[in-house]
């Protein structure tokens, strides 16, 4: 539903998968890519538009990371880095973090998706391959001697 | 066909008997599996033909018997299989899962056994090549799936009707299929084939029907001629809606190609399920023949091996899907017949033994019984390890390429052995490719290297790159860049790196082929073929023999580079930067010797830096640029052009320069009114101690704000200290850094003078470390010297003027 505020923002709703409701502004729900050509092909007419990919918990830090970046402008370079970083520290682990990733991913949302991959690959950064499977329940299916042939094919990078 | 010894397996097989545990591991049996049914005859009809029904029809048990075994056995390898008996007569169908069957062997087979209808090979590494060919062969199934190392493939089978690949990409495999009626190809081969679709469907033009993974990129869809497809009726496509219109645009003209089609199945994985709008949209295009459709995962459900939660039927979003895909009836055109389909507890049961999720996954979208909608991709299914809780993290492996490619190549590198996913991930790392040769030996260690070790070294930097390069299969790298001391010796290597960084859209390519000073080999000559391509964004070239007219070229042929940097070029004589339209921010032109003549007219030039011979004046239309840093024997002739230079480029805001008091000529009043930066490297020795033109230089410029110093040499000067006039003004300067204090004579004469004039000081920075590139000692930091000099600075402190926040580094 397209709803216009007294400012002459023109507002419309989201749907998470849990059914909940966000009522944005049209130019802070258009940093997504896939929300803008929703908006353009004229989905955004028809009520609300859903996400079913995204929950509400993701959506609403996914809106407020859109909301800090479509008011600010340049200038204020400095200050969005730090908030950036505030935000992303805020989303606490990297289970959070990776829901954010998908979110970002299937919304189009370069910056976020740029600074949530940044973070997950800071998280990997200086980790043994025992500590990173364990973060990341990652399942070694390799034999002792695939193991070894792989370490031993990217010797270097183990230096 | 194959033979094997019998003992050893049978020998295994018992020990199945022995416990739960012993069961078990049977299964992971990885030795010769020798299914032998010719050689002993007796003993198995001994072992196996106590069945009465069984004794009766030998060939059967025995294909029974091996595919159960085969069936039942895990182990990801198995060395040898070898199955020997006479499969000619009943023999239709023969299932190899990772079984090491060789191309010959399969061959024999097939010729040998001309009633084999089924063909199944899945995960057999052995195989390399393969030749389907006879005319008198009965096949009319053939599936080679994850066999990983095959590399030429062809088929010729007069009455095959269905073929099924998952594999590694080889060309056009078809020369006389006349009966193929269907074609399923997935993975990295579909991309090849929706590439070269023009070509493969030339070769199947009775193909009835095809699935394969739709790549929405338009660059990766060769459109097929009209008519080339004319009796394809059933299509079935796995979808990435990642980029709605390019995707929908291509796919609507692959959809128009397709005269007869009669049924379409879109397989959503990730992403923007929403784009279904659109393609009703698209509908307008004439697809008269189109029947049914049918769309799974509608509604952002990710099918199959992309399943986030195991029992997606269970949850709240499936819930959502399924509510939506119903009130979407409300949008079908009367007359169409409407089926959502949903999940009840019986199917999802009779399917747990396969793909569990198959028949509750599809939601139909109009008419039809939906059997056919995933049967194709059981053996995928099957082979593809369980994704476990790294599949609920993370789905897509674009996801994941997505934050590999912002490590370290080194970083990225590591995560191969993590697990066959990553390990496979690695080689799509399309980040920064930095080939750091030197860092890796240390370049101290580099100059003192033996020159006869150096050849090693050589070869085995260039085997490295090679080998890296020769397995990434990202279809574009951002940056390429290698360091190491190469020669002319390793030129067709480097070219090869060249090639690579063309075929990659390579946007900053960093050749650094320096290192070795004593080194007078003849150095690599700039590549032509760079000369054609224009992505280039930034281009670093050391110790790469390039000269002006290839730079010109490169600047005209790549209109977004805005970084250039050449280092040692010999060949490098005269040079003119300019253009209109040049994008060009950032230039720097080192130790290019043989320069004589040098222009620059860049209307977007934020900085330049050089360090060379003399040239004249070289700006000729800089309107943006702000930093300027020179150094060496140009040095000198700034200072004494100063003058004319700086009027050239009165915009300025950041100057490094060397302080060469004799030659300063001093700056008309008003001329630098911007710059706010300056560092001077400065001598405070006999020679140069000349403190009084310095304060000439520092109050012609109203608007400096930070001041660097970096003492070059210094000496104890023997002379007392002078007190300079004090009546100058430096009224913006906040900030002094002196690099390199030592405490004598002229510096802490030259900070009182600061003292004095500047009055809006706010910070004073002391350091006592070396400048760069002065300090010829790694370890100057434990020296005495370096001690006393600390200590000066400290006690310097106390003359600091109260309001100033003073600072020893």
């Amino acid at each position: 539903m397209s709803i216009t505020t007294e400012n002459n923002e023109k507002m419309i709703t989201l749907m998470s998968s849990d059914g909940e409701e966000f009522v944005v502004e049209e130019a802070v729900a258009a940093q997504s890519q896939t929300i803008k050509h929703l908006i353009e092909d004229g989905c955004s007419t028809e009520g609300s538009i859903p996400l079913p990919n995204v929950t509400g918990r993701v959506l609403s830090e996914v809106i407020q990371y859109c909301k800090k970046h479509s008011s600010s402008d340049d200038k204020e370079e400095k200050e969005l880095e730090a908030w950036d970083a505030e935000f992303v520290k805020a989303a606490d682990d990297h289970v959070a973090l990776t829901d954010l990733m998908m979110a970002a991913n299937f919304l189009d949302i370069k910056g976020l998706l740029d600074l949530v991959a940044q973070t997950l690959a800071n998280m990997i950064t200086g980790k043994s391959p025992e500590e990173v499977r364990r973060m990341w329940n990652i399942k070694n299916d390799f034999t002792p001697e695939e193991a070894e042939k792989v370490r031993k094919e990217n010797q270097w990078a183990f230096e | 066909m194959v033979r094997l010894l019998r003992e050893e397996i049978e020998r295994s097989g018992k020990a199945s008997v022995l416990s739960t545990r012993w069961k078990s591991l049977w299964t992971l049996y990885s030795g010769r599996l020798d299914f032998d049914g010719l050689s002993t005859p007796s003993s198995f009809e001994l072992n196996h033909l106590h069945h009465p029904l069984a004794s009766a029809l030998p060939r059967e048990r025995f294909v029974s018997w091996v595919s159960k075994v085969l069936q039942s056995i895990q182990t990801p390898f198995a060395d040898e299989l070898r199955v020997c008996f006479d499969l000619a007569i009943e023999s239709r169908e023969l299932h190899l899962v990772w079984v090491d069957v060789s191309g010959e062997d399969l061959e024999a087979g097939l010729s040998s056994n001309q009633s084999l209808e089924v063909l199944r090979v899945i995960s057999s590494h052995s195989l390399t090549r393969l030749k389907v060919c006879g005319s008198s062969l009965k096949l009319k199934l053939l599936q080679i799936s994850h066999c990983f190392n095959l590399k030429a493939f062809e088929i010729s089978a007069p009455n095959i009707e269905s073929f099924e690949y998952v594999g590694p990409t080889i060309p056009n495999p078809f020369k006389h299929v006349p009966h193929l009626q269907e074609f399923s190809v997935r993975g990295e081969y579909g991309s090849y084939v929706m590439k070269h679709m023009d070509e493969i469907s030339s070769s199947i033009p009775q193909l009835q029907w095809f699935e394969a993974d739709w790549n929405p990129h338009p660059l990766l869809y060769g459109p097929i001629k009209s008519g080339s497809l004319s009796r394809l009726k059933h299509l079935e496509l796995f979808v990435n809606f990642t980029k709605v219109r390019d995707g929908l645009a291509s796919l609507s003209i692959l959809l128009k190609e397709l005269p007869s089609l009669y049924r379409l199945v879109i397989k959503v994985r990730l992403a923007q399920q929403l784009s279904r709008e659109k393609q009703e949209v698209r509908s307008e295009d004439s697809l008269g023949s189109l029947k049914i459709m049918e769309v799974i995962g509608f509604c952002g459900f990710v099918p199959q091996e992309h399943t986030f939660y195991p029992p997606y039927e269970e949850t709240e979003e499936y819930e959502n899907a399924k509510k939506r895909a119903i009130e979407f009836g409300s949008r079908v055109p009367p007359g169409v017949e409407f089926v959502v389909v949903t999940v009840n507890q019986d199917t999802r049961g009779a399917a747990a033994g396969g793909v569990p999720l198959e028949e509750g996954s599809n939601i139909v979208v109009t008419d039809g019984e939906d059997e056919d909608g995933g049967d194709d991709d059981d053996g995928d299914g099957n082979a593809k390890p369980d994704p476990g809780l790294e599949g609920r993290y993370f789905d897509a492996d674009d996801i994941l390429a997505c934050i590999l490619s912002r490590l370290t190549m080194k970083e990225a590198a590591r995560t191969s052995v993590l697990s066959t996913r990553w390990m496979s991930l690695w080689t799509s790392y399309s980040g920064r490719l930095d080939f750091d040769g030197l860092s890796r030996l240390s370049k101290l260690a580099l100059i003192q290297l033996p020159s006869s070790a150096l050849p090693t070294e050589r070869d085995g930097f260039v085997m490295w790159v090679n080998q890296e390069l020769r397995s990434y299969r990202a279809p574009f790298v951002d940056e390429l860049r290698v360091c190491f001391n190469l020669t002319i010796e390793a030129r067709s290597a480097i070219d090869t790196w060249v090639d690579f960084a063309i075929e990659k859209r390579v946007k900053n390519l960093d050749l650094n082929l320096a290192g070795n000073p004593q080194c007078r080999a003849v150095f690599y000559p700039f590549p032509s073929k760079l000369l054609a391509y224009s992505s280039l964004r930034e281009l670093h070239l050391t110790w790469v023999d390039v000269s002006g007219e290839n730079l010109e070229a490169v600047l005209s042929s790549n209109p977004s580079l805005e970084v250039l940097s050449v280092t040692k070029s010999f060949s490098l004589t005269r040079l003119k930067v300019s253009g209109s339209s040049l994008k060009l921010k950032f230039l720097q032109i080192s130790l290019c010797f043989n320069l004589k003549a040098f222009e620059i007219s860049a209307p977007n030039i934020e900085s330049f830096e050089y360090v060379g011979p003399t040239i004249p004046n070289p700006f000729k239309h800089v309107p943006h640029l702000q930093e300027f840093s020179v150094r060496g024997e140009y040095g000198c002739y700034v200072m004494e052009h100063m003058d004319e230079i700086s009027s050239s480029i009165p915009q300025l805001q950041w100057f490094t320069g060397d302080w060469v008091p004799p030659s300063y000529v001093p700056i008309k009043a008003g001329s630098l009114t911007s710059l706010k930066h300056l560092e001077l490297f400065v001598d405070f020795t006999e020679v140069r101690d000349d403190l009084a033109s310095l304060s000439i230089l520092l109050i012609a410029l109203p608007s400096l704000y930070r001041l660097v110093i970096k003492v070059a040499l210094a000496e104890q000067l023997s002379r007392k200290m002078r007190e300079l006039k004090s009546e100058d003004s430096l009224g913006s300067l906040k900030i002094v850094e002196v690099i390199g204090f030592c405490g004598f004579v002229s510096d802490v004469e030259f900070l009182l003078y600061v003292f004095k004039n500047a009055s809006g000081l706010e910070k004073l920075i002391l350091n006592p470390s070396r400048p760069d590139g002065y300090s010829l000692n790694p370890r100057y930091d434990k020296t005495e010297k370096y001690q006393n000099a600390r200590k000066r600075a400290i006690e310097f402190g106390s003359s600091v003027p109260p309001g100033v926040e003073f600072v020893v580094v």
